[in-house]
């Protein structure tokens, strides 16, 4: 089994983490496969009536559950070999990812992603070594120095492996990757009126706790969307969550798109990203005036406009704490981040000459300034940002010059879009490292 | 025909005051100095990552019209991709053209020409002497927008390692009078390829003379008429 897993080594991922986690699994596997031999070997000698010979290892005190945890811990294995198996580069944005990596890397320092396509359509999280880590314990196999500390799975539809403005839907990931290694969550107040009362219903009570901590872990991962990708992330969100699930609709484990929007909503205008009297949109090309901050009225009024209060009780529970809190989540997530994330002063200044170059078919790859013949190279950050504004307000202008008409052809010059912010931001990862070796 | 210096390129790539349909756009141009050396009158351009390579064994051959099975455009298109695939090559990785090995590639930089300008492409003389032939297309035209497609192929003896990143062709740049009232727009609605970021399939399917040409197609009528019985 080791030889059949050791060609893991030798492909290419989208990310270090993957790599990691393969050296990982082949370690594990060959430990597994050792200490299996092992338990063969004392089964056999204690039906010969050897047994008690030798003084006894923990595992060895009770064969029968150890083997069950193997078992279990090689189920596991082949999960997560699975992760390691689909986040291979053909499967992946492989230059987004990059950036990812760098974002994590930026806030917490030796923390790994591995980012896998699945076939279903949906963005996730799952932390991998804390899991892993626990099974190892309770399997009595020790836990080698190098073991990562925080490494986690990110998961997203492969069907949409190109569609990089959607993958600004990770911003809520890596929040989630932040709030586990940092318990920001955690922290925040849980707010319930005669919790007395509640308590004498037992399940019901327990499940409001974890419901609420749920929706607070979702309501902190979002503003945490925000301060990292600004309204790329709003506008994602918006996109993927309003497509399969109403404005209203909540679960145990998400509150509703409205609540979350109306908090995004709020910080974007706290950060300052709603707040210039010129418009970050305005381009040379005369052929149509939609305005940026129009856009992002007309949302604030649409979200007004819908109250949504969840009639079931247990979520009108649960939406009263949450929204008692947002200011606590805000200013929780602020303090993490300080002053270190994506601002509105890097994206009025970035972004307007990049909406330029994709209104003409140029990737948004670089800013060339009018007095020198010096190069800017932009954040990856703003680069998504003028992708997502000219896809929300600017389209028309693309159709325009193209001259597209029917819906297949708006859809080509979608895809179109996404093709110029991928290559844009593969152009953007290049060009670092080039200008670094310099 | 004039061809345009180093010094000119540079102006029109940089100088942010010159008219849209003048300026000529290639990012990221990586190294300067080198990429437009001072005393040349060329674009040193290179090679990119991704790749269309063929797979032999999956079909008999390309029927480029699909006359013989009486193809709907659709059916081309998923054979054509169903005989080749693409492949990622990481920037400053390598991959290995075989003797008489024929794939596609693209340039690293992406390009907008400007409506007054066309260009060349040609292989470096340094590749050549290995045995590589870059670029069967060779024209680029007046507001082309995209990556430029390279067809690479190794007539040598021996087989080469490809680098991605490294300076592969260059582009030779002349002026084209007359095209005054084209606008970009224009170039748009009569190009099949339009800011291509990576190579693509063919679309010879898209042909208008496609469906004349059928007209004339009959399946049964031999093709290899001997010459003088054809002229008779």
């Amino acid at each position: 089994m080791d030889t059949a897993l050791k060609p893991l080594l030798s492909v290419s991922y989208s990310s270090k983490g993957s790599r990691k986690l393969a050296k990982l699994l082949i370690n594990l596997n060959s430990r597994i496969y050792k200490r299996l031999k092992q338990i063969i070997k004392l089964t056999n000698v204690s039906s010969k009536g050897e047994k008690g010979t030798l003084p006894l290892e923990p595992f060895q005190e009770n064969l029968e559950i150890t083997s069950k945890r193997l078992g279990l811990l090689l189920s596991i294995l082949h999960k997560f070999l699975g992760d390691v198996v689909n986040s291979q580069i053909q499967y992946s944005p492989t230059s987004f990812i990059s950036c990812l990596e760098n974002l994590v890397e930026k806030y917490n320092p030796g923390g790994y992603i591995i980012v896998e396509s699945a076939w279903d359509f949906n963005y996730s999280f799952t932390e991998i070594s804390q899991y892993i880590k626990e099974i190892l314990v309770y399997s009595h196999i020790s836990i080698d120095n190098d073991f990562p500390e925080h490494l986690v799975s990110l998961s997203f539809p492969r069907v949409e492996k190109e569609n990089v403005l959607l993958h600004c839907v990770f911003a809520h990931e890596i929040g989630h990757f932040f709030n586990a290694v940092n318990g920001i969550s955690n922290h925040i107040p849980i707010h319930i009126k005669d919790p007395e009362i509640l308590a004498t219903i037992p399940s019901y009570y327990s499940q409001l706790l974890l419901s609420i901590q749920f929706w607070y872990k979702e309501l902190v991962s979002d503003v945490f969307g925000i301060h990292l990708f600004g309204p790329a992330y709003f506008c994602s969100f918006a996109e993927i969550g309003l497509s399969f699930s109403l404005l209203n609709e909540a679960s145990l484990e998400h509150p509703p798109a409205l609540m979350r929007l109306k908090l995004m909503m709020s910080v974007l205008k706290d950060l300052g990203f709603l707040d210039y009297s010129q418009d970050v949109a305005r381009t040379t090309d005369s052929v149509d005036n939609i305005n940026y901050y129009k856009f992002f009225e007309n949302w604030k009024k649409f979200l007004d406009t819908n109250q949504g209060i969840p009639t079931n009780s247990l979520y009108c529970l649960i939406s009263k704490s949450a929204s008692a809190v947002h200011k606590d989540i805000k200013d929780k997530v602020k303090e993490f981040i300080k002053d270190n994330g994506y601002s509105a002063d890097q994206f009025k200044s970035e972004v307007p000459p990049l909406i330029e170059r994709v209104l003409k078919l140029i990737p948004p790859n670089e800013i060339i300034f009018k007095s020198n013949k010096d190069t800017k190279i932009p954040d990856f950050i703003s680069i998504v940002n003028s992708c997502w504004i000219v896809y929300s307000v600017k389209m028309f202008s693309l159709h325009n010059l193209l001259g597209t008409k029917t819906w297949e052809e708006k859809f080509q010059v979608k895809t179109m879009l996404n093709n110029l912010a991928l290559k844009a931001i593969e152009y953007n990862t290049i060009n670092k490292r080039w200008e670094n070796k310099k | 025909m004039t061809i345009l210096s180093a010094k000119e390129l540079r102006t029109r790539i940089f100088n942010e005051s010159l008219d849209n349909r003048k300026r000529l756009y290639i990012t990221p141009i990586l190294d300067l100095e080198k990429q437009i050396e001072k005393t040349s009158a060329s674009i040193d351009l290179r090679l990119g990552t991704e790749f269309i390579v063929f797979r032999r064994t999956e079909s008999s051959h390309i029927d480029s019209f699909g006359f013989e099975e009486n193809l709907e455009p659709e059916d081309i298109k998923a054979q054509f991709k169903h005989y080749q695939r693409k492949i990622h090559v990481n920037f400053g990785n390598n991959l290995v053209l075989h003797p008489h090995q024929y794939i596609i590639g693209t340039t690293f930089e992406y390009l907008r020409f400007p409506l007054d300008l066309s260009a060349y492409v040609i292989g470096r003389s340094s590749l050549g002497r290995l045995g590589l032939i870059v670029a069967m297309a060779t024209v680029v035209h007046p507001g082309y927008t995209g990556v430029l497609t390279l067809e690479l192929e190794n007539f040598g003896e021996v087989p080469i390692t490809l680098y991605s990143g490294a300076r592969i062709c260059q582009l030779i740049f002349h002026e084209v009078k007359g095209n005054n009232k084209i606008q970009y727009k224009d170039v748009y609605s009569e190009n099949k390829y339009v800011a291509c970021t990576s190579p693509a399939f063919s679309r010879i399917y898209e042909d208008t003379e496609r469906e004349k040409l059928r007209i004339f197609y009959n399946k049964n009528e031999s093709t290899n008429l001997p010459f003088d019985q054809f002229q008779r």
